[in-house]
């Protein structure tokens, strides 16, 4: 018998505020924590706006050590695991049974970044001055300390792994821990992701290809999901983790369950490392299988979080997807992105995304898609333009789409939907 | 795991030889393959002794348009890639398109690339970076290239962890076989010869900082100072096993089991007991017993803590047998290459145990520890079941287990 | 800045920043797209992005991948 996979904790760090009640307060208000950018100078650079985490890490409950030990995106994480993992309340799990999936596409990029400037002399030696090198900066060479990190918080010893599939990483790290869970590899996993790619490397690669908004005039209303005037995404960062839980073991340490994770896919569409074709096929497979090991009919989707980027050629792709996929239903089903609030987190925002869903499963209330003040008329669906909405949701979907033809899918459906 | 799961092709990078053809040969006869590096000169940091990939002509493997957008990681995964396919005469095309994915672990990713358009970035003005940064640097670019450039839409994942995400790649792999997929690609390559790459490497303080090749890296001596960092690695065709023998494709091994744990960055005394679970765990999904065990391929990480950590789990888990069970670690021929490591480990053994053969530990003729370790000449063996074992420097610990294809009865 | 740009330097610079042989010739006579010849979107974007830094292109200027490498001389040499 397949075992049936839980959420039992959630824990949230995203632009907007701290924690899973600023979170959704945020979410559901429709208000954007788009902003010009500050983390860094921008002048210079095309996109200048992003969606930024006003953190503080002591204020948070960090220490000294973890701060200086830890990358931006990991002081997210931990943060984010600590309070979904004090939710689930898991006093006694066999630490062998506990695991750790976490996703994030740009890792360490932020510490690898500042660095690279000192040792380098700001791109003035290719041989760098390794002796000016900060003390953890070999941990932030691979995003393997991220999961290294939420284990340590957590106490995990069984499978821990880091997902790295580009944009739908965050997606893909829920996917793959709630499989470590059904497959008996693991009773407990605690899975996310986590992103602090607002680093002018990062801003400038997407500046390059042109990915980014240019509305830096107007940065609250930048990010314009599925908008006819929408022209690219706007860069976020932020963590998201969820206690993935074996329904059982929950049961029998009588848990509140806040919602079950029973499917999950990924396709890839084999087309180009960052172009999409217009017709959402590989997306829409992606979709189709996860609906179908969750055992839930499209006419059965009660609401969809789409990837929504906000890029010309993503929105439309994704409607087309969505038709492919639900049939008649992608026509009355509400639809939305909250990238138009909290921008594009990368491999951050798939656990972000599902951290929403997880919420609107609970309150019955469907976050919407900021600034949709003109639809495009390619993306002719509901996509819930503005004002939240209160749903009776029993099942929800959840995609995505990432550089590199990754396309994923989750389902999540209500702790009490038979 | 459920016997689905069998190798049917292998492609190798590796300092030691380029294609199995090579690579095997090299390892048998513990070839030494490490050098002084030269990727960039002059040297200016203390590691100075690697495993550099010889003879790679990028242009036999990569189209033109691939190479521009690209990192050397990624030209090793696509060559590697391509020669598994022709090891396993699979055509991509003649699998249904979603059912056929690619996983790959990586550790530094596309660094060298990075670097260079970082340091435009910082020397000439953000408008200089180019518009391959976005896909070419991070750790996703080897599974999107792979599947771009085969057609291959189905489940596809990126695992970063260092050596041991080498072998959670390959159980991921057997997992989606498991779940509808006909064949995977999966496997890892690195390439961590820049200058800032390095930089990066230096602070795990594990690298080896000794100048001549041949005791660089010498784990388990009493020498051992590290370990020799190396570039390549290896992706293996990996089929449903009913499909495989559909098509009449040669199973070279099944995977039979996995198991993995966590014990903390370079926490070495733990990983002991968390290598040791981990092989049990692989073991027990195998349905075998640890006296099946025939041959162990070592993480050999050089450290003496680390060493001695790898020992205790060896005897933890063979218990008195420990001395008697071979146990080797081909590597220090060619240097560690972090999440390639693992998936050159898996090739050595499914070629190990395809020849009846254990390739030997190259430069290595003392063991300090109470170990049939095999040094010296390649020992020919009646090898049926092969157990792999790797650690991250992360903190993760993992175990494969393989078998000879009549050997595998079947697992829990 | 140079902006004087032979037919050949371009297909030096296509060449260069995209990996697609293109020859000085097929820059002064052929009618053949960026996208015939094989040059995807990115690789476009970056042939643009050298022109504006190192050879006085516009910055207003855009290029499509369905406009050919001769279009984009004229362009640059204001020949349009």
């Amino acid at each position: 018998m397949t075992r049936r996979v839980a959420v039992t904790g959630l824990g949230v760090v995203a632009p907007g505020g701290l924690g899973v009640k600023a979170f959704w307060e945020l979410m559901t208000s429709g208000r954007t924590a788009t902003r010009p950018i500050t983390l860094f100078p921008a002048r210079g650079f095309r996109s200048r706006i992003a969606a930024e985490c006003d953190f503080d890490p002591e204020a948070a409950g960090l220490v000294a050590a973890e701060v200086d030990r830890m990358d931006r995106y990991v002081q997210f994480a931990v943060v984010a695991a600590r309070e979904a993992w004090a939710q689930a309340e898991i006093d006694a799990a066999d630490p062998w049974r506990v695991g750790v999936s976490m996703g994030s596409a740009v890792g360490g990029t932020t510490l690898l970044e500042h660095d690279y400037v000192t040792t380098s002399g700001s791109g003035e030696r290719w041989l760098v001055d390794a002796g000016l090198a900060s003390r953890f900066l070999h941990r932030a060479l691979s995003p393997a300390g991220l999961a290294a990190e939420v284990a340590d918080a957590v106490g995990a010893r069984g499978p821990v792994r880091t997902v790295s599939t580009g944009c739908t990483a965050g997606l893909d790290a829920v996917g793959h821990g709630a499989r470590l869970i059904e497959e008996g590899r693991a009773d407990v996993v605690v899975a996310g992701g986590a992103e602090s790619p607002i680093s002018p490397i990062t801003v400038a690669c997407f500046d390059a290809i042109r990915a980014t908004s240019v509305r830096n005039d107007d940065a609250g209303r930048a990010a314009r999901p599925f908008d006819r005037d929408r022209d690219g995404f706007v860069l976020g960062e932020g963590a998201a983790v969820l206690v993935l839980e074996d329904r059982e073991h929950a049961r029998r340490r009588g848990a509140l369950v806040l919602a079950e994770v029973p499917g999950f896919a990924t396709r890839s569409n084999a087309h180009h490392m960052t172009g999409l074709t217009t017709e959402g096929v590989e997306m829409a497979e992606a979709a189709r299988l996860a609906l179908h090991q969750a055992g839930v009919a499209p006419a059965d989707v009660d609401y969809v979080n789409a990837h929504g980027s906000g890029t010309r050629q993503n929105d439309r792709h994704e409607t087309a997807a969505f038709k492919r996929v639900l049939g008649q239903r992608a026509h009355t089903v509400p639809i939305s992105s909250i990238k138009s609030m909290i921008g594009h987190s990368l491999g951050a925002i798939g656990a972000i995304e599902l951290a929403a869903c997880v919420l609107a499963l609970t309150h019955g209330v469907v976050p919407p898609t900021a600034n949709l003040d003109t639809p495009d008329p390619e993306c002719d669906l509901d996509y819930v333009p503005h004002t939240a909405r209160e749903c009776d949701l029993r099942a929800v979907l959840s995609v995505g789409s990432g550089f590199g033809g990754f396309q994923s899918a989750v389902v999540l459906t209500h702790p009490e939907r038979s | 795991m459920s016997p689905a799961a069998v190798v049917t092709g292998l492609g190798v990078v590796a300092p030691g030889g380029l294609g199995v053809e090579r690579f095997w040969p090299s390892i048998r006869d513990g070839h030494r393959a490490l050098g002084t590096l030269s990727r960039f000169e002059p040297n200016p940091y203390p590691v100075v002794v690697g495993g550099e990939v010889r003879g790679f002509e990028q242009e036999e493997w990569v189209d033109g348009r691939i190479a521009v957008q690209t990192d050397r990681f990624t030209h090793f995964a696509l060559a590697a890639a391509t020669m598994a396919l022709r090891e396993a005469a699979l055509v991509p095309a003649e699998v249904p398109s979603f059912e056929f994915g690619v996983i790959t672990a990586g550790y530094s990713g596309g660094v060298e690339f990075g670097q260079r358009e970082i340091e435009r970035l910082w020397h000439s003005g953000p408008e200089h970076v180019g518009p391959y940064q976005s896909i070419a640097w991070f750790y996703a670019a080897c599974t999107g290239q792979i599947s771009i450039g085969n057609g291959l839409r189905g489940p596809s994942g990126v695992l970063v962890a260092d050596e041991a995400g080498g072998l959670d790649a390959v159980a991921g792999a057997c997992s989606e076989l498991r779940r509808g997929a006909t064949a995977m690609l999966v496997g890892g390559t690195e390439a961590p010869f820049c200058p800032y790459a390095i930089c990066c490497q230096l602070g795990n303080g594990l690298l080896s900082t000794g100048t001549d090749p041949a005791t660089a890296y010498l784990p388990f001596t009493s020498r051992a100072a590290g370990f020799a960092p190396g570039e390549g690695g290896a992706m293996l065709v990996v089929e449903d096993a009913d499909a495989a023998r559909d098509r009449g494709a040669r199973a070279r091994a099944v995977v039979a089991g996995y198991g993995a744990t966590f014990t903390g960055p370079q926490r070495f005394e733990r990983s002991a007991e968390g290598l040791a679970r981990a092989a049990r765990c692989a073991l027990a999904e195998a349905g075998l017993d640890v006296s099946e065990v025939d041959v162990v391929f070592l993480d050999a990480l050089g450290d003496p803590l680390a060493d001695r950590a790898e020992f205790e789990a060896l005897r933890s888990l063979f218990g008195p047998a420990a001395d008697r069970v071979p146990v080797t670690a081909p590597k220090t021929g060619y240097g560690r290459c972090y999440a390639g490591a693992a998936a050159l480990d898996v090739a050595a053994a499914v070629l190990a145990l395809d020849h009846g053969v254990i390739p030997p530990t190259p430069g290595v003729d003392e063991c300090r520890f109470d170990l049939d370790l095999v040094t010296g000449p390649a020992r020919e063996a009646d090898l049926r079941t092969a157990l792999v074992l790797s650690r991250g420097l992360y903190g993760g610990n993992s175990a494969l287990v393989l078998q000879r294809p009549e050997a595998n009865r079947g697992g829990s | 800045m140079d902006t004087t740009l032979s037919p050949t330097d371009l297909a030096a610079l296509i060449n260069r920043c995209t990996g697609v042989a293109v020859t000085g010739d097929q820059v002064c006579f052929s009618q053949q797209s960026f996208d015939e010849l094989g040059v995807d979107s990115l690789g476009l974007m970056g042939v643009v992005a050298e022109l504006q830094r190192n050879h006085g292109m516009s910055r207003e200027v855009d290029v499509a991948p369905d406009q050919s490498p001769r279009e984009l001389l004229s362009l640059l040499t204001g020949r349009a």
